[in-house]
């Protein structure tokens, strides 16, 4: 550790002269971390178990429809969003606030102010979901995508948001670090990106209820803002701080890194408003205009990250949680040029009722932010824990399972869906002609599914395993041992 | 060297250090900004040409207003009052957009009897050829000032149109049946030897319905 160490102190004279002034070490900032961030790992976890288990058993539904189809539970329109909400909500989203809680700590070099209110926050918040989905499952669903839950569901995950949040700003407003690395911008922004959208989204669909079309549009607008821009911002955090680990040099130009966060908080919310929907025609080619300057995000991006790593990409190889976050960097910049192009109005008129979109969505919000949360958590646990994994070598499995699930998941649906797209285009082909050849793809990508299934179970057993050992194997071994009648009677008492 | 692997799960690596940042500048942010002045220019230029105005009403494929209400089923009669409303403008030089006409010069063509008859045959004549001589109008005679054949070079469906605006003026008080270019069209070939004004004297053989 030490020779990382060293040789970044070489990096740049400022780290050094801000380093003095922490009262705190990283041991110190990490025990501060250790109970809520470990719990909202390994509750995210579970959540992607389950969300692996029904995303299988929807694409399974999609050829084989007959599949537990009399259980009105399990029908496709319930399954489906539990797969998503599940994903998003009981994965992407705590695991995020983990990572950023940790990267925050340390960056401003300062202790998680209440690290209790954040773990109740976390504890109410998987409450929440398990209220949520079961909402789904039993038919209580609100049909908006990505906002399934019921909208009693919306309050409580809104107020334990507040509970894991509010520390977070107190800790960054009471930092050590004058003048914090780059990704305190983006995770700082983050905290107020989701409330933000997720109110806006939740009061306008939920509670006021827009009328007719304007439903879409505000999904449209949420969909966007949270996989876009609130999944931009953690994993670019992310993103930024392995680079200049991994480089061991420091994030080439402050000043770059700050145009891409405002670029990506300007233009990024604007988009996803296909080309045949049944909206005024200047909302779909707005989102096609702003689609453009996100390119640019992409350009500036790819030139710090460039000048940052150049010559040490091998080093992203060397150990498996920097495989992770190299292959979710190179996710990010892939959905973005895919958004870009479907943008334009002759592709998007052949893509956007087709699987492509689900392949595009699971490209960035799995394929890129999922990707990169593993890498971040796979690094972080053993840290935090102060423990090595109870099996190292799953973690390389998992990368592999995961890497090759995307790559399965998402190309056999983007092909379909041009495949498909293309003949709907065709007034002589039948729709069910249309349809037919996309068969073939399903089958493949369920076996992307089945590889996220495997994966995430392999996950969870190296983070469940590890958390038993953390939290609750010296309380057992306690109560194992107190074979002693004077103990058991106190246990008794 | 091997930092990056122990990086992965060393439970002591609880003293690490946050990574530095470089105060470079570069020529990006340069750059980017110029790009970002391009691309306003061409999105709004896009946008101007394919947002339909921004209006609520205009979906795609269209991209103005105009166009799509061009494409409204509509009322052939609102189309031809929507079109005279055009074409009078030429006419109320001299009747005036409120066709009042002018004392002792254009007679008024609000309340005219010619103009409300249940025929349009004279009026189409007096819009083709012009009118000359004496005439009665509202209870008062008109001469001296001819009118020119004003129409002679209008289509069959600017006459029509024209026409059928002032029969049918509603802040006028008319409600008179409207003109088609076909009755236009039978007119101009009746008369396409004619060169001439006409007269009100002539005009009045014209049969109109049950006019005098
Ligand atoms: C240059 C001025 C002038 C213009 C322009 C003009 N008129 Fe006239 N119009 C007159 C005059 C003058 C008379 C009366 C002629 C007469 O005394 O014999 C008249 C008479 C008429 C009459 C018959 C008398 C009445 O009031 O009912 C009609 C109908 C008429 N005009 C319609 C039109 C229409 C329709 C147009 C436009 C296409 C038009 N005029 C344009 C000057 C004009």
């Amino acid at each position: 550790m030490n020779s990382s160490e060293s040789s970044q102190s070489s990096g740049h004279p400022e780290a050094e002269q801000a380093r003095g002034q922490s009262p705190w070490s990283a041991a110190d900032l990490d025990e501060s971390c250790q109970m809520p961030v470990l719990y909202l790992f390994v509750s995210a976890g579970f959540w992607l178990v389950i969300s692996s288990i029904f995303g299988l058993l929807a694409t399974l539904k999609l050829h084989a429809p007959g599949l537990l189809a009399d259980i009105p539970w399990f029908t496709y329109g319930r399954v489906w969003p539990v797969f998503w909400n599940a994903l998003v909500y009981g994965f992407a989203v705590p695991g995020g606030i983990g990572v950023s809680l940790w990267l925050l700590a340390r960056l401003t070099r300062q202790c998680l102010v209440l690290p209790w209110m954040i773990f109740m926050g976390a504890l109410f918040w998987n409450v929440g979901i398990l209220i949520g989905l079961l909402g789904i499952l039993s038919g209580l669903t609100t049909g908006h995508a990505w906002l399934e839950m019921p909208h009693y569901t919306n309050v409580i995950l809104f107020v334990c948001y507040a509970f894991m949040a509010i520390p977070a700003v107190m800790t960054f407003v009471w930092r050590n670090e004058e003048d914090p690395y780059p990704s305190i911008w983006f995770l700082f922004l983050a905290l107020f990106w989701f409330p933000w959208a997720y109110a806006g989204a939740c009061y306008l669909l939920n509670f006021v209820g827009l009328r007719g079309v304007m439903q879409a549009v505000a999904d449209w607008w949420y969909i966007h803002n949270l996989g876009t821009i609130y999944f931009g911002l953690i994993g670019l955090a992310v993103l930024f701080y392995f680079a200049a680990k991994v480089a061991e040099r420091p994030l080439y130009s402050r000043y770059q890194v700050m145009l891409i966060l405002w670029l990506l908080a300007l233009f990024g919310s604007w988009g996803d408003v296909p080309h045949g929907a049944p909206v005024p025609a200047w909302l779909p080619n707005l989102s096609a205009v702003t689609n453009l300057f996100v390119i640019l995000v992409l350009l500036v991006l790819a030139n710090v990250l460039h000048r940052t790593v150049s010559g040490h990409y091998g080093s992203f190889l060397k150990s498996v949680p920097y495989r992770f976050v190299l292959f979710g960097g190179v996710a990010f910049f892939v959905a973005g040029i895919v958004d870009f192009v479907t943008a334009i109005k002759p592709v998007s008129t052949i893509v956007e009722l087709t699987e492509f979109t689900q392949a595009q969505s699971l490209l960035r919000v799995y394929g890129f932010f999922a990707m990169t949360l593993f890498g971040a958590l796979y690094f972080i646990v053993p840290r935090l824990a102060r423990m090595e994994w109870p099996f190292p070598r799953l973690i390389s499995v998992h990368f592999w399972l995961a890497a090759l699930g995307v790559v399965l998941y998402v190309v056999p649906l983007a092909i379909s869906g041009i495949v498909q797209g293309g003949l709907l285009q065709q007034a002589d082909v039948e729709f069910m002609q249309a349809v037919e050849p996309s068969l073939i793809y399903m089958r493949i990508s369920t076996i992307g599914d089945v590889f996220f299934l495997l994966g995430h179970v392999v996950l969870f057993l190296n983070l469940g395993v590890l958390y038993y050992r953390y939290a609750f194997a010296d309380w057992v071994a306690t109560i194992v041992n107190s074979t002693q009648p004077t103990e058991a009677v106190e246990v008794g008492a | 060297m091997s930092s990056a692997n122990r990086n992965t799960s060393n439970p002591q690596a609880g003293d690490e250090q946050p990574p530095a940042v470089s105060r470079h500048v570069g020529i990006a942010p340069m750059l980017t900004l110029i790009a970002v002045g391009v691309l306003l220019y061409a999105g709004g230029m896009y946008l101007d040409r394919h947002a339909g105005g921004f209006r609520a009403n205009v979906y795609e494929p269209y991209r103005s207003l105009e166009y799509v209400e061009s494409l409204q089923p509509q009322d052939k009669g609102d189309k031809l009052m929507a079109q005279g409303k055009q074409v009078y403008q030429t006419c109320s030089a001299c009747h005036q957009a409120s066709g009042e006409g002018m004392p002792g010069q254009f007679p008024p063509l609000k309340g005219s009897k010619w103009v409300l008859a249940s025929g349009p045959d004279r009026i189409i004549r007096i819009v083709l050829n012009g009118l000359t001589g004496p005439i009665e109008v509202a209870g008062e005679t008109w001469q001296g000032v001819p009118m020119p054949a004003i129409g002679s070079g209008f289509s069959n469906q600017e006459i029509a149109a024209v026409l059928t605006y002032i029969r049918q003026n509603e802040e006028w008080g008319h409600n008179a049946t409207a003109v088609t270019p076909e009755e236009v069209a039978a007119v101009r070939e009746k008369v396409s030897d004619r060169s001439a004004p006409w007269t009100a004297k002539e005009l009045k053989k014209i049969p109109v319905g049950e006019e005098e």
